[in-house]
């Protein structure tokens, strides 16, 4: 069984709902200490409110997206103010559904940010030798769609694609210096993103007919968190390079 | 650029928590490695315009000798 203790500290951006808050509260719940980074101080104080540790239960608000080329100084702020690194998940992001006839390089520079240029901001951060641990492990999130193609996502694919391309290279670099690089790619995973999207846009239960055709059932948050704590602990201290697709099988 | 400055930008090219000096012994120095010979030796060609090849930087001994393929831009 996978057990962290309080010098574990994990940094888990987009923490304040759907796979990151499941993570945040799995590695809290495992003896790790988080730090939770999102945009909403609301949900992150109910983040804390949960947390079976509150006191390992960190919370930093903060938009990645604004003054974005601070961010690896911003990390070796909170390495000084919480100590050394032992792993980082970039779990923010959203989707954005769209025919790739709409595409404009404002969605697109949108997407890119979050996704990617935030990620590897942060990433460069955390790789600084003086901000982790002996080990550490860098976690991306990629998805299924950059490796499957999937109508409408053309946008998001590509910045998940450039995602998990980087994480291929940077496991290179960095293996050396004790850091593993990997990526998770989930396919549909019931949020309250997804679910909002499902009724409010599609006007029907998207996640029900999907479930039907998954044949493991669609994931839900915590099945990615549980992966995540795994890529976090020394039970997976080999692995580096490689994405992990969690699919259910439908793909 | 001055000697302290390059120090500086040295110690922070290795992602070292220690200071360094002039004196400091390549090989003994934990995070010089292949990584940080090439952030050195890419930092040589933006910084300071001098492009040399990475095996200029692997047989060096010592910082100054660093500072030395600095051609007396590091003084």
């Amino acid at each position: 069984m996978i057990r962290f203790t309080s010098d574990h500290i994990f940094f888990i951006s987009g923490a304040s709902s759907g796979i990151g808050r499941s993570a945040a509260l799995l590695c809290n719940r495992l003896g790790a200490t988080v730090i939770a980074n999102g945009r909403d101080g609301d949900s992150l104080g109910a983040l804390r409110q949960e947390a079976d540790n509150p006191a390992q239960m960190l919370v930093e608000q903060r938009d990645l997206t604004c003054s974005m080329e601070k961010l690896p100084d911003w990390i070796t702020e909170l390495r000084k103010k919480y100590g050394k690194l032992s792993g980082f998940v970039h779990c923010a992001g959203y989707n954005m559904m769209a025919p790739f006839c709409n595409f404009t390089v404002e969605d697109a520079h949108k997407m890119f940010d979050v996704h990617f240029h935030a990620a590897m901001l942060l990433a460069r951060g955390v790789a600084d030798r003086r901000n982790h641990t002996k080990e550490c492990s860098l976690v991306f999130m990629g998805s299924i769609c950059a490796v499957t193609p999937l109508r409408m996502l053309s946008i998001y694919a590509a910045a998940k694609g450039a995602v998990l391309s980087a994480a291929r290279t940077m496991s290179k670099e960095l293996g050396t210096q004790g850091v593993r690089v990997n990526c998770v790619s989930p396919a549909l995973v019931r949020t309250p993103l997804t679910e909002n999207y499902s009724n409010a846009v599609m006007g029907y239960d998207v996640l029900h007919k999907e479930d039907q055709i998954y044949p493991l059932g669609i994931s839900e948050a915590e099945d990615i968190a549980h992966t995540i704590a795994f890529l976090f602990s020394s039970a997976s201290r080999k692995i580096t390079g490689q994405n992990f697709v969690i699919d259910g099988g439908r793909h | 650029m001055t000697i302290d400055n390059f120090l500086t930008e040295f110690q922070d090219l290795l992602q070292r928590d220690e200071s360094v000096s002039p004196y400091d012994i390549l090989e003994e120095l934990e995070e010089w490695d292949s990584m940080s010979m090439m952030a050195c030796m890419a930092w040589f060609d933006v910084k300071l315009g001098i492009t040399l090849p990475y095996k200029a930087f692997a047989q060096q001994n010592t910082i100054q000798d660093i500072i030395d393929l600095a051609q007396g831009q590091i003084a």
